[in-house]
């Protein structure tokens, strides 16, 4: 024991007598040009004036000098032939500074200064002429401010159709094929997955699309431009649902070239606002990408957003009014106590993308990628056969339909009108009456007991199903021979194999349905075969087929859409100014395959023994047929872009675009009657718009000012709609084309530094623009269950202004469901992570959308086919909206926890001044009042509305590390 | 009538025939300032806070990726060489770990020929990020440098909102100052890397940081009188914010630059909407360059700043598509390094920038 | 900078469970939640609507018919029942077949009473043979024709000729007639010729108490009687009131007028009209005649007057006969039939919406062939009349059948 302290005590003693200062210094000299060491440089290691110590450099070029204290010095290190180099070495915490590398400059590689030994700044050419690099693209103030702003009130940029804005996947066009209709829905759960993308605005031209006149926005969607980290956030909306969890996972580039990343969510809950509207949505999103060296990346992408969603009904003013709730909805009911939702839309629809990007240099990169949608996508209704129409807010269950002031009406019985009123007035106390009866459906289903002592279903839930295998290839190219031009384009493909088709969802407690079509069997009781939907089962069975979960019925047919395109744009910049020139060119082609021969529209038999079998059951063939190969509709479509762009300079640019498009119809709006046969519109014609818009932008020290104004020509555009005709007694197809329309108008977007206050800003937007119909389209009726011709290309004389007999015109028709001035003014404070956005909106001007038949010079002129001002006025008539006024508060904090991890909240209210009479959109229904006392006028059905939420808040928490 | 005569004269003056005469005679040379974005070997240096840029450390900065940093940083400056056709004569860089990674980036085969020398004292920035200075030998003789540390005292700024003890154990970068002749001519280098926006109460630390430049070149004057004082860095603020324009006094116009003055010639580009970076969208030139009144009104015959872009700016923020982001939402803006916390391999997130003087 | 975090998870949390409590319990989706079947009303349930406890026989209800106010009396109303009367009946009609509409036949020992709910496709709530008690306090008893009905008070309009009118509010419906158990249904009662000529004698007494209309009756015995009886309206726009002959065309009296079918849905009486067969056919009702079809409205301008020729506008100066192919709909038809070789006549009188409206009766019936006809007895303006609720040729259970 004594021993041990003995040798500790002589250690510490050691130490402490020879204690010299632990610094010092080491390296390696070596010739700068190929790093061979330098032998025997003297170093002198200096402090001020003082040498502290001299050595030399070793064999290998090393050196070390110890013993150093802390503080700064100077080595000078000289060598034959070598510049003399000095190196200041700081020794801290008592560490031997290792120097690493010191070189020493060849004396011969450096010659004394003279005129031409190098070369001289050449000045004669004055410098050079480079602009300053404003960034236009994606951070525009006026989409940012509106598009966040503006998105309770449905607002559409200038006025254009929303099937307008083309929306991509990693280079490919995801508008659906069928309707045009913008696809958000399919990620709809994946924002973190889908966050980065490129926007370009009105008829610019996008590095992976030509685009069309109202913006593209291609989202990557690939694993590398998924943020790194592992991402959650918990969000609650009151007017969409109660709770979204989502989770994201990315690893960024990694060093062995691969990048994975993956992103789930859940969307759960209802809302404070629409009963029965209602989530159950699901999302994940897995991707990874291979990035093989500089010029080969290959990236895999699947995601899906399985789900449900309870969908929400217009009722008329007179129900909302009633019930004092503008947000009544007619879609639901109880259920054993339970809220259940009859419209629901179950969708799955994974899409699948394999994407590969070429980038050999820095001046040329293309991309190739094939996509794949497939999956299904079904709508739940109520159906029912030879029964009560179930719906609640049917006109035959409203006070409206026993009782009305207008004598001419004939409705006077104020007893049942009273007892209604009162069971809307309180539905509380009925709420089988006021809401969908579910429990009467499982209870009339089980008494229709038939011979064999099974129950046929009266009322049943169909779900209608749209599902799309949508396969498309595309391939873009950018590639920039000089600074001053560059030359994108590209090619796409996409082969489109949709099936619509019924199948029973719920029998709701009978035992079968049978598949006849119900409207057809009151017209054509006496011959049972018109009355089939799928003819062949019946020839060979006998009678109809009976139904169970499960089953196909009703309709059953292939929208088949081909097209093909490709583009180019050029773009040319000289000095200040820059334009572009593109063009685009496709061909589009569509059909209807039926799979199902409808009893109606048998067609003509396809052999002998067919046409036997159709003799002895007595079918007569008919010319249009519900099956087989439709004639195929195909159209040349074409574009030309050309933009001019010209930087002022103090941050302004201004730039003008004038463009042109002759776009393909849609297979929605081509089929007369795409349920029941094969029948195209006649004359279809492509879509001729000519769009042209002139712009200012400052983009410069927190100033962004955008002012634009704009002129937009749409010709030709066609539109299909079926609807129960009262003057026909028939449910009938109306084809309507040749719709034109004008939008033009202004736009301005600023944001500006309020300077008294720091960081804090004003923003604000303008948008002032008259959306007109410019044409009287032509309307074309046929009855849905004969094809019969009922009116041939009638002009609808009353759609583009209300004009009275002598020919003033009281009021133009303007394009609905947009409000035409909208405004909104407000503060924005963003400092040290906090955002705080006040803003105040106005909305004015909007219409709603207008029913064709009730411009048509018979409804307008009644029974006696006397047409007087007062019904010109009354019928044609477009709605104007009042204008609202709304008040939105936004705030937002994120933190940083050393470092590392963040976490913030960002909480939003919307329409704080709790304005609750501001309709957002709605339709005027279809039906006409045919029996009136005085027959000198038809009425028109009370329209449907749908409304804005009153105050409605959104609290979102994330959190990132 | 006299104004006619003077407007004829200077038309002659400025006449590029005239230029063209006496072009050989004249000398012209390129100063510089490039902040590197976290030029970090892969080695621990004892003392500094560098375990983000080790191998195993949360950037993963392994000797591949620390390799095509290294080449990527030459090539830009390559990149100018090709523009200007001739080397930056002084190039002041920031945000650079030590002396190992400038002797690593000197010697990279694109600059090499360039035999540029080191001036870098190791700073107590805690990141362990310093500024150092580059040079041509053949162009600058160095006489003598220092590295001047980041004090509060003697100041005129209030800093009452600070306790004795917050200031003692404020870290940030010291301001590199190297003294040397071109031709025969004296001149005083200051390179800067003043204190981030981030974090709270830094409102103060730039307009000291730039106070303590100007009270140091104020004496160098006295010392050397006509002594050509070039100031750059990165100065995180813009040329329009209170330290530059109040504290270093830069000016937009030359013909209001005084001895007590420095003209600043990206004042005025910072308002044409020239960007060296952007934040949140927003371009801003923190790079910033600039010189004393004996080079802006520089005697006859002596180095003078030239107007090198659309022969009106004094000086140039330099950008190369390959050093811009092609796509995304960061369209448009420097190519950097890190994005989000993952390593693209690009350049640095600021451009550099230049001025050229010529006698 | 922890106090923020704090007050805004308590934000949270408040607003999560003031609505977790309301709106947690999930939406019903989809699923097995089946409900229990719809409430079945047994006597006892019914006190809660202030049921008195005993039932007033059917034929004790027609009596209140005798009760009407002046005020009823005066105007067209039926008798609004002010006592608490409830009766209770077996249902004996089904409207599948389309030949009934809005409407059902109750029918207990004492008689059977029509009872306008107004709903259509009743058949899917109410069984043959299902027990119905019904509220008869606030409904209206009223007479069409003859034949007693129950609605509700009639809408209070100068136009109407109907006593009653159809209840069809749901909360009355709800209130009023309350669905009984399930049972056998009744067979239809047995008559003879002379109970038929014993019940057409009652005449306008078809509130005698013992009467037979509005019940499920059988009838042997019956032969064609190749006769008809339609009314048809030429202008579908014009009221088809009384007091408009211009718009009235009876087709009676004179044979079958071609029409071999039960009834003409739409499309069969224009293919009557344009085979000629009602050519001769006279427009005009009353004292008013006019003249054939064939003939145009501009024809008796003066005598119709020019008020009545607006009323025409354009189609003043087409045919009767193009007028009705014009605005044709379907239309009623009554076949008669002679009771066991007597003259007293049946009438069989079915709708053309009915879904054997086209079918034709067999020509062996219309040769003379002794049939049985079952279906709901009723009394129109003096004449006997049954309504088939099967179709003629129903598989399981026709309601014409060859002796």
């Amino acid at each position: 024991m004594k021993r041990a302290i003995l040798t500790l005590a002589a250690i510490l003693a050691g130490t402490m007598l020879f204690a010299q200062p632990s610094g010092g210094v080491k390296g390696t000299v070596v010739n700068r040009n190929g790093k061979q060491p330098v032998e025997n440089a003297r170093l002198v290691l200096m402090q001020g004036a003082a040498e502290v110590a001299t050595v030399t450099s070793g064999a290998d070029g090393t050196f070390y000098i110890p013993g150093l204290e802390n503080g700064m010095y100077t080595l000078v290190i000289d060598a034959p032939e070598f510049l003399q180099t000095q190196v200041q070495v700081t020794v801290n915490d008592g560490y031997v500074k290792n120097m690493f590398n010191l070189s020493l400059t060849g004396m011969q590689r450096v010659a004394e200064i003279d005129d031409d030994s190098f070369a001289q700044f050449d000045m004669d050419d004055s410098g050079y002429n480079d602009n300053p690099t404003i960034l236009f693209g994606s951070n525009d103030v006026f989409n940012n401010i509106a598009g966040y702003n503006f998105s309770a009130v449905r607002f559409r940029a200038r006025g254009y159709a929303s099937e307008s804005q083309d929306v991509y996947l990693a280079g490919v066009k995801m508008n659906d094929a069928i309707t045009g209709y913008s696809p958000f829905s399919l990620w709809s759960g994946l924002n973190e997955a889908m966050r980065s993308k490129e926007t370009t605005n009105g008829t610019e031209v996008s590095d992976y699309a030509f685009g069309g006149y109202n913006g593209v926005t291609n989202i990557f969607g690939n694993a590398t431009n998924v943020r790194k980290g592992i991402r959650g956030s918990v969000l609650t909306n009151s007017t969409l649902y109660r709770l979204r969890l989502m989770g994201s996972y990315a690893t960024g580039l990694m060093d062995n070239g691969w990048a994975l990343a993956f992103n789930v969510s859940a969307r759960l809950g209802g809302n404070d606002w629409i009963d029965g509207v209602y989530y159950r949505s699901f999302a994940y999103y897995a991707a990874a990408d291979k990035v093989f060296n500089d010029t080969h990346k290959l990236g895999f992408v699947f995601f899906a957003t399985p789900g449900q969603r309870g969908a929400q009904n217009a009722s008329t003013q007179e129900v909302y009014d009633l019930m004092g709730d503008n947000m009544y909805n007619s879609n639901w009911g109880y259920q054993n106590g339970k809220v259940r939702n009859a419209r629901v839309r179950k969708t799955n629809e994974p899409i699948a993308i394999l994407k590969y990007d070429y980038t050999p240099s820095d001046r040329f990169n293309a991309s190739a990628t094939v996509l794949y949608r497939f999956g299904k996508n079904g709508y739940t209704a109520l159906d029912w056969y030879d029964a009560q129409d179930p719906r609640p807010d049917y006109y035959r269950n409203l006070p409206s339909y026993f009782y009305d002031e207008n004598s001419d009406l004939n409705r006077n019985n104020q007893t049942k009108a009273f007892w209604a009123e009162e069971v809307w007035s309180h539905s509380g106390n009925y709420p089988t009456i006021t809401h969908i009866n579910w429990d009467r459906f499982y209870y009339v289903n089980r008494i229709q007991t038939d011979e064999d002592g099974l129950n046929r279903s009266k009322y049943i839930q169909e779900e209608r199903h749209v599902d799309q295998n949508d396969l498309n290839f595309a391939a873009s190219f950018k590639y920039r021979p000089l600074e001053s031009i560059t030359v994108t384009g590209g090619a796409n493909a996409r082969i489109n194999r949709t099936e619509y088709y019924k199948q029973v969802a719920d029998l709701l407690g009978g035992d079968y349905f049978v598949d006849i079509d119900n409207f057809a069997e009151r017209d054509f009781a006496a011959t049972p075969y018109k009355v089939q939907n799928d003819l062949d089962y019946y020839l060979v069975n006998g009678s109809a087929r009976t139904l169970k979960v499960g089953d196909k019925y009703g309709y059953d047919y292939l929208a088949q859409v081909r097209n093909f395109g490709a583009w180019v744009n050029g773009k040319f910049t000289f000095g200040n100014f820059s334009s572009n020139l593109g063009a685009r060119i496709g061909y589009e082609s569509f059909w209807r395959e039926g799979l199902v021969r409808k009893g109606l529209f048998p067609g003509t038999p396809e052999d002998d023994s067919m046409a036997a079998a159709w003799t002895a059951a007595g079918i007569a063939a008919t010319d249009q047929t519900s099956y087989g190969k439709s004639d195929v509709s195909s159209f040349l479509t074409y574009a030309a872009k050309l933009g001019l762009n010209y930087v002022i300079g103090g941050a302004q640019r201004v730039y003008a675009n004038v463009s042109y498009f002759n776009d393909a119809p849609r297979f929605s709006q081509a089929f007369l009657s795409p349920r029941t046969r094969n029948t195209l519109m006649d004359n279809l014609t492509t879509v001729k718009t000519f769009s042209s818009d002139i712009n200012w932008q400052y983009s410069g020290n927190g100033i962004n000012v955008r002012a634009t104004a704009y002129y937009t020509t749409i010709k030709d555009q066609s539109k299909v709609m079926s609807a129960y005709d009262d003057l026909q007694n028939a449910f009938s197809n109306f084809a309507i084309n040749g719709i034109d329309q004008r939008n033009m108008g202004v736009e301005l977007g600023f944001k500006v530094p309020t300077y008294i206050v720091p960081n804090l800003s004003v923003q604000g937007v303008v948008a002032a623009g008259r959306y007109e119909y410019t044409s009287n389209p032509t309307l074309t009726q046929t009855v849905d269950n004969s094809a019969e011709i009922v009116m041939l290309d009638v002009p609808v004389q009353y759609w583009k202004a209300t004009e009275l007999m002598d020919g003033t015109v009281t009021q133009r028709h303007y394009v609905p469901s947009t409000p035409q001035l909208a405004g909104s003014l407000g503060l924005a404070y963003n400092r040290n992570y906090w955002f705080i956005d006040a803003d105040v909106e106005y909305f004015g001007e909007s219409y709603l959308d207008m029913n064709p038949l009730y411009r048509t010079a018979s409804a307008v002129a009644g029974p006696d086919n006397v047409t007087t001002d007062n019904e010109i006025e009354y019928m044609t008539t477009q709605e104007k909206f009042n204008p609202a006024i709304l008040l939105n508060l936004s705030i937002g904090k994120s933190w940083y926890i050393q470092y590392k991890y963040q976490l913030g909240f960002s909480f939003n209210l919307k329409n704080m001044l709790n304005n609750r009479s501001v309709k957002t959109g709605g339709y005027e229904q279809t039906r006409l009042v045919d029996n009136t006392v005085s027959r000198t006028q038809y009425y028109r059905f009370d329209s449907k509305y749908f409304y804005m939420a009153g105050t409605n808040y959104m609290l979102n928490i994330y959190f990132r590390f | 009538m006299k104004r006619y005569f003077y407007i004829l004269l200077a038309a002659l003056m400025l006449s590029p025939f005239a230029w063209r005469a006496d072009a050989a005679k004249h000398r012209s040379y390129v100063i510089g300032f490039y902040n590197l974005e976290n030029l970090f070997d892969t080695y621990h240096d004892e003392g500094k806070n560098d375990y983000q840029y080790l191998p195993d450390g949360q950037n993963q900065w392994t000797e591949a990726k620390y390799a095509k940093k290294l080449h990527n940083m030459a090539s830009v400056i390559r990149a100018m060489k090709e523009d200007n056709k001739c080397w930056h004569a002084v190039l002041g860089v920031s945000e650079v770990e030590n002396r190992h990674v400038l002797e690593d980036l000197v010697s990279q085969p694109e600059i090499e020929e360039a035999n540029y020398q080191i001036v870098h004292y190791d700073g107590p920035d805690r990141r362990g990020v310093d500024v150092a200075l580059l040079y041509k030998p053949e162009v600058l003789k160095v006489l003598a440098s220092e590295s001047i540390p980041y004090t509060f005292t003697p100041s005129r700024i209030d800093w009452s909102a600070w306790t004795k003890e917050e200031m003692d154990n404020f870290r940030t970068r010291d301001v590199l100052m190297v003294r040397g002749t071109i031709d025969g001519e004296m001149f005083a280098f200051f390179v800067a890397h003043l204190p981030s926006r981030l974090g709270g109460k830094g409102a103060d630390l730039r307009p000291r940081g730039a106070e303590i430049i100007y009270m140091r070149a104020m004496e160098l004057q006295k010392e050397f009188p006509g002594i050509k004082i070039v100031v750059m860095g990165d100065m995180n603020d813009n040329p329009t914010d209170a330290s530059m324009t109040e504290f270093l006094r830069g000016k937009e116009k030359i013909a209001d630059v005084t001895d007590e003055d420095f003209f600043d010639p990206f004042l005025s580009m910072i308002k044409a909407g020239y960007s060296s970076l952007y934040y949140q969208g927003a371009g801003n030139i923190f790079d910033i360059i600039m010189v004393n009144n004996a080079v802006a009104n520089a005697p006859k015959g002596t180095f003078q700043i030239q107007p090198i872009v659309q022969k009106k700016y004094y000086g140039r923020v330099f950008s190369k598509p390959f050093m811009t982001n092609q796509s995304g939402q960061y369209k448009g803006t420097p190519f950097r390094t890190f994005s989000g916390g993952a390593f693209v391999g690009g350049y640095s997130d600021h451009y550099p920038t230049y001025i050229v003087i010529k006698k | 900078m922890k106090k923020y975090l704090y007050s805004i998870v308590a934000l949270f949390a408040l607003v999560s469970c003031q609505s977790l409590i309301e709106e947690w319990q999930p939406v019903f989706t989809f699923g097995d939640n089946e409900p229990a079947a719809m409430k079945i009303y047994a006597e006892d349930d019914l006190y809660e609507y202030d049921f008195g406890g005993t039932f007033t026989d059917i034929q004790d209800l027609k009596a209140q018919y005798d009760k009407k106010t002046t005020a009823e009396k005066s105007s067209t109303s039926g008798h609004v029942i002010t006592e608490n009367i409830w009766i209770k009946g077996q249902v004996v009609s089904d409207d599948r077949t389309g030949n009934l509409y809005r409407e059902i036949y109750l029918q207990d020992e004492t008689a059977g009473i029509d009872l306008k709910l107004g709903k259509s496709s009743l058949y899917s709530d109410f069984k043959l043979g299902q027990w119905v008690y019904v509220k008869c306090e606030d409904l209206c008893i009223g007479s069409y024709k003859g034949m007693p009905q129950l609605g509700l008070e009639p809408d209070n309009t100068s136009l109407n000729e109907y006593e009653t009118s159809y209840i069809d509010s749901q909360v009355l419906i709800d209130t009023h007639v309350f669905r009984g158990e399930y049972d056998t249904p009744l067979s239809p009662r047995m008559l003879t010729a002379g109970d038929i000529s014993a019940a057409i004698a009652e005449g306008s007494s078809a509130w005698n108490p013992a009467s037979l209309w509005g019940t499920y009756v059988e009838v042997k015995d019956l032969t064609y009687g190749n006769q008809i009886f339609a009314l048809v309206y030429p202008h579908g726009l014009i009221p088809h009131k009384k007091d408009n002959p211009y718009n009235r065309v009876f087709l009676s009296d004179k044979g079958t007028w071609g029409i071999n079918t039960w009834a003409m849905s739409k499309s069969k009486y224009v293919e009557y009209i344009n085979a000629g067969n009602f050519d001769a056919a006279e427009v005009g009702s009353g004292a008013t005649r006019y003249g054939a079809i064939t003939t145009k409205p501009r024809d008796y301008a003066e005598k119709m007057g020019e008020s009545v020729i607006n009323m025409f506008g354009a189609d003043a100066d087409i045919t009767f006969k193009e007028m009705m192919v014009k605005y044709a709909t379907a239309n009623y038809v009554s076949h008669y039939f002679k009771v066991g070789g007597t003259s007293t006549i049946l009438q069989v009188r079915s709708s053309g919406y009915a879904k054997f409206s086209d079918k034709e009766i067999p020509a062996s019936v219309r040769g003379g062939a002794a049939v049985t006809i079952k279906g709901i007895l009723t009394f129109y303006d003096g004449d006997a009349q049954i309504s088939l609720i099967t179709s003629p040729d129903d598989p399981e259970n026709p309601s014409v059948i060859l002796q």
